[in-house]
């Protein structure tokens, strides 16, 4: 079926992708709460820096993230003397692939927190429970929904990934070489067009698998409500 | 955690409150002070019986104020003082009933029971159950279950959470007939099974007299009244804050006899907590009466109930099935249209103001079946016409037109005799 290399492409993808969303998804719920639940002054502009990655061409965002991280970068610096390296590691795929998918994970949780009936948090307030173990056992639950579905674009997103990480992770065969950039290259590639076609199909059936999933998932949770 | 704090000064009232904030065109400005362990917030929709309570709960901040419950400050503009919701021990029935619905009846229930920690007492989980018959309902979603279960089960959860103050919003909104009257009984039950003190939130005189004669009158946003109903319903001050329809007379009764071949049914006035029409009844209101506040100027005009009582009927022990504190006394009985109800059973019927005539002299040769003496008490006047509270046993509220009125020469101490159709008794 698949080659080596393309058979490392695939797991490297579906490896940055899942701790691309691992990473993003603590801050992404915390964000969506602020943004749908809070009001607080610079809201406008915590929106706006949120959403950012969605309009910046991947490049830029990758070449931000490069001086960032770089050696001698803000974070880069401590980091390295830390004796851990970012930039051109399969790290470094993994966060460009965040930053990028961020904004769509905290619009979905976003928008399904907002639906949440701002109403059972009060109850839950009235019976002794604290805003934290509010948002733990009533609203996180109850929109659990929403916060599949923003993981499912989020890995979606990750797996489409290409400017960012080639600017920022580079398009190492084996290390950082994630499908995207191996169907890339693979182009670039005299007769390799078997390998374009068997990786063009491996991406679409992974998308169309993770969107099925979540769908999936979310139907039973409601189902489980009695919402259905 | 963020402890409340204790006044400096122990209050024995249950609540007391100070508060002002305006929401859009609305003002809300209260001051009350209530004693009672069992007091009913009445108001028009609009008069800010919600906002009120939530400002209680701590879910909307007053502008400015100060709310004490029990012991515990827990709001207080002055020392920037706001109490988190979480902590104040307020227990809140919604309109809505709030049901988390990712959990189970049992999950519903046990929500707040793990937030109660130090605080002692609360009920148990068994004996809310028991006592609300949710047994056979515990594993069910809350989106499979009906309008008055649903209530019962938001009832549970908060009494659950272990509060020291009760708050019920129109808990019997949104219910037919059937339930209403179903849910009024759990409400009773709750009400004296558990010392917790509790305010019910309602708009309707019927529903309010079943669970308290004792009440808070809201009229857009201020108190207009408080203390006991007859009182309330005599002050020419509060009574525009009723609606006309409103005023009514509701009284336990007991079903004594049915009587098929005449096709009336026999009743007899019960005498217990809810036969207790004005502040002499409660044992609070010596205390209130020494304090300041607007319960406390309500009610103290009462005269002992056995220097009124009428000569001509002489006491009565109640003959019928349920036992009141025993005590010998002038009893009404009634007679009141065919009931489908057992004899011994008790009931609750209404009776409008205007429905009962006065006539100074017993009336005979007279269709209609209800004639008992009573002591005139009090006058207000209603509108065009007059409002007479009379003695009958229970206390009543008559309405009278003004001329009638003068012509009888009616007045406090003048005995009288009431006249009343069996039709016009109505059971709620």
């Amino acid at each position: 079926m698949l080659t080596d290399a393309e058979y490392n492409a695939v797991l490297l993808s579906i490896q940055v992708a899942l701790a691309s969303v691992a990473l993003m998804l603590p801050p992404g719920i915390a964000v969506a709460w602020l943004l749908a639940r809070r009001r607080f002054v610079g809201k406008a502009v915590v929106d706006a820096l949120v959403h950012l990655p969605l309009v910046l061409p991947p490049v830029v965002v990758g070449y931000l993230l490069l001086e960032l991280f770089g050696r001698n970068g803000p974070l880069g610096g401590p980091l390295s003397r830390a004796g851990i390296s970012v930039a051109f590691t399969w790290r470094a795929a993994a966060i460009a692939s965040a930053v990028v998918g961020f904004p769509l994970l905290v619009r979905a949780v976003r928008l399904s927190i907002e639906l949440v009936d701002g109403r059972l948090e009060e109850a839950a307030r009235t019976l002794g429970a604290t805003r934290l173990w509010t948002f733990l056992t009533v609203t996180l639950p109850l929109c659990l929904p929403g916060v599949l579905s923003g993981m499912v674009l989020a890995f979606a997103r990750s797996l489409g990934e290409f400017g960012a990480t080639m600017t920022f992770a580079g398009n190492v065969p084996g290390r950082t070489q994630t499908l995207p950039l191996a169907v890339y290259t693979y182009i670039q590639t005299p007769h390799a067009e078997a390998s374009v076609h068997r990786l063009a199909l491996v991406s679409v059936l992974l998308s169309f698998a993770a969107l099925m999933m979540s769908d999936v998932l979310a139907r039973r949770l409601r189902r489980r409500w009695g919402h259905a | 955690m963020c402890p409340t704090r204790r006044t400096s000064q122990p209050s024995r009232a249950t609540l007391s409150l100070d508060v002002s904030c305006t929401r859009g065109d609305f003002h809300l400005d209260v001051r009350a002070e209530v004693h009672d362990r069992v007091v009913t917030l009445l108001g028009r929709s609009g008069a800010g019986k919600t906002t009120l309570l939530h400002v209680i709960a701590g879910l909307y901040a007053p502008a400015r104020g100060r709310i004490v419950v029990g012991e515990s400050v827990l709001f207080d503009s002055s020392s920037g003082f706001n109490a988190p919701p979480e902590s104040r021990r307020v227990g809140l029935v919604f309109q809505e009933d709030r049901l988390f619905p990712h959990l189970s009846v049992r999950g519903n229930l046990q929500y707040g029971a793990r937030f109660r920690r130090g605080a002692a007492g609360g009920p148990a989980m068994e004996e809310v159950v028991d006592l609300l018959e949710l047994g056979a309902l515990l594993e069910r979603r809350p989106a499979t279950l009906s309008g008055g279960e649903r209530r019962r089960v938001a009832l549970g959860r908060a009494l659950l959470a272990g509060p020291r103050l009760l708050l019920l919003d129109e808990p019997l909104s949104g219910l037919d007939v059937r339930l209403r009257r179903q849910t009024l009984g759990f409400l009773r039950r709750v009400r004296d099974r558990f010392e917790t003190p509790m305010i019910f939130v309602t708009h309707d005189v019927r529903e309010a007299l079943q669970l308290s004669r004792r009440m808070l009158v809201l009229d857009r946003g201020r108190v207009a009244g408080a203390g006991a109903y007859l009182d309330l319903a005599l002050d020419p001050a509060v009574l525009p804050a009723f609606n006309p329809d409103d005023l009514v007379n509701v009284i336990e009764m007991g079903v004594v006899r049915h009587d098929r071949a005449s096709g009336c049914t026999k009743l007899a006035a019960a005498q217990g907590p809810d036969a207790a029409d004005t502040a002499t009844a409660w044992p609070q209101a010596e205390d209130a009466a020494s304090r300041e506040g607007p319960l406390a100027q309500a009610g103290t005009q009462d005269t002992p109930r056995s220097s009124v009582l009428p000569q001509a009927s002489p006491p009565v022990r109640a003959s019928t099935g349920w036992s009141g504190p025993g005590e010998t006394r002038h009893c009404l009985e009634l007679l009141g249209p065919l009931l489908d109800a057992a004899a011994g059973s008790r009931l609750t019927v209404v009776i409008r103001p205007q429905d009962v005539a006065l006539s100074a002299r017993p009336v005979e040769a007279i269709s209609i079946r209800n004639q008992f003496p009573a002591v005139v008490r009090r006058h207000a006047p209603y509108g065009g016409a007059v409002l007479v509270e009379v003695d009958a046993g229970p206390r009543l509220l008559v309405e009278v037109s003004s001329g009638s009125f003068h012509r009888l020469g009616l007045a406090a101490g003048r005995p009288v005799h009431c006249l009343l159709k069996a039709n016009a008794i109505q059971v709620v």
